[in-house]
């Protein structure tokens, strides 16, 4: 993935956003924050910073539509349940990434730039 | 019981609130912005690898790769293919051209770890390549050109490496460039308090655990313990500790056996040490005291003015 694909960047917490934002700009992507997303058709990925008060199955289902219903290259999740998107990951291992919160900014980096399948958190 | 603030979901930057990190972190951001070649040294598990991302975070060319790569973990037959690359049938089993790490790293940072570690037989193709950033993949005709910020680690100085005959001294050389001590959990034990937060959240959500409390006692043996495993054994000792303490409290007598010994042996009646030089200026020996009781307090400004006899305010003025 490179600079010329637009991110977004999903996450209720608006300071977590403004700031993971200005880091993945820093370093070459084009993000556009939102704190809600229905359908994003016209990102090539997205990065999601699910916060604790989103139900495990509300999580899932989001992730799922995103995956099922657009052409999106990359979906990364940053969480604290990754156990809730077990069986996503295992289907979808090329196209999500799932990451423990807390996460490293350069995890996302990473995640977003890589190639192959990510490896499976082990409590994924 | 100590309840603590959540950790962020995102961590931007490394944990660096002890005074010897903040100043380090001074250094990293001088040299970060320079392209100069930089070796981390430091103790097993003290955050080399952190450091470097951080460098590289930190540098103009933080918009391209970062490629890390084990010296020790790569067989000597395999260390050239993996760092330049190979052609199509180059060798018996390579049905495919593949990219070696230092093309991978074009236009970001190569990090070479354990480079200590790095075959003999190796070296001088890497000297190779620092010398005319070229270089050829296995089996290659073409000599192709990249360029790739390196920067290395090593558990111990490379000069010792150099005398002793496992380390080209005209590599060490070309490589030298500046190097950065990265210390030791132990002389860094504010940063303790955030990073215990920050592995049993995290551990945590990995394990699908409830992440466990700690009483007082226990996070005070983590604070006391000297950690000769670093941030590595810290994190080991935490991801046991989060799976079989899941949603419940971690007591001392949970902890492994040498941070229970060193919980008894700092719960009874002691007498903190600590040197002073005397020829020092009496404002140095009071600010390395107060600093040093900071830090045995994990950072907590209220216990440490209670235990010095001041006030939480005098010991603000003092530090201001």
């Amino acid at each position: 993935m490179t600079s010329k694909h637009r991110v977004a960047l999903v996450s209720r917490d608006t300071n977590t956003r403004h700031q993971l934002a200005n880091y993945l700009t820093s370093v070459g992507f084009d993000v556009e924050e939102c704190g809600e997303l229905a359908l994003p058709t016209a990102y090539s990925a997205v990065v999601m910073v699910a916060k604790d008060d989103i139900a495990p199955d509300s999580l899932e289902t989001q992730v799922r539509t995103w995956i099922r219903h657009t052409k999106l290259q990359r979906v990364v999740v940053v969480t604290s349940r990754p156990a809730a998107l077990r069986a996503l990951l295992l289907a979808h291992a090329a196209r999500l990434y799932v990451l423990a919160a807390p996460a490293f900014g350069w995890d996302v980096v990473d995640a977003l730039r890589a190639s192959g399948p990510g490896p499976l958190p082990r409590g994924a | 019981m100590i309840r603590r603030q959540q950790p962020a979901s995102i961590v931007l930057e490394p944990t660096m609130t002890s005074p010897v990190m903040r100043a380090f972190d001074r250094v990293l951001r001088a040299v970060a912005a320079k392209d100069v070649t930089v070796t981390f040294v430091g103790e097993s598990g003290a955050g080399k690898e952190v450091m470097a991302r951080r460098l590289h975070d930190l540098s103009p060319r933080r918009a391209g790769p970062f490629v890390p790569i084990n010296c020790a973990a790569i067989p000597e037959a395999l260390f050239e293919s993996e760092l330049f690359g190979h052609e199509r049938g180059a060798f018996t089993g390579a049905t495919e051209r593949g990219l070696g790490k230092v093309e991978v790293a074009s236009g970001g940072t190569l990090f070479l770890d354990e480079v200590a570690e790095m075959p003999l037989a190796a070296q001088p193709k890497l000297l190779r390549f620092l010398e005319t950033r070229r270089f050829m993949r296995v089996g290659g005709t073409k000599k192709l050109e990249v360029d790739a910020r390196l920067v290395l680690a090593t558990l111990r100085p490379l000069e010792d490496e150099v005398r002793a005959g496992r380390f080209r001294e005209d590599l060490y050389y070309r490589i030298q460039g500046v190097v950065l001590t990265v210390p030791p959990l132990r002389e860094r034990r504010r940063d303790i308090p955030m990073l215990i937060d920050a592995f049993i959240a995290r551990l945590a959500a990995i394990h699908d655990c409830v992440p466990p409390r700690l009483t007082r006692s226990a996070r005070a043996a983590l604070l006391a313990y000297d950690w000769p495993g670093n941030v590595r054994q810290l994190r080991n000792v935490l991801e046991l500790a989060t799976i079989l303490r899941s949603g419940k409290t971690i007591r001392v007598h949970d902890l492994p056996a040498g941070l229970e010994r060193t919980a008894r042996s700092s719960a009874g009646p002691t007498i903190a040490t600590f040197a002073v030089d005397l020829d020092q200026p009496l404002n140095t020996i009071i600010d390395r005291v107060v600093e040093r009781v900071i830090d045995e307090e994990g950072g907590s400004l209220p216990r440490a003015a209670r235990r010095l006899g001041v006030s939480l305010r005098t010991l603000q003025r003092r530090r201001a």
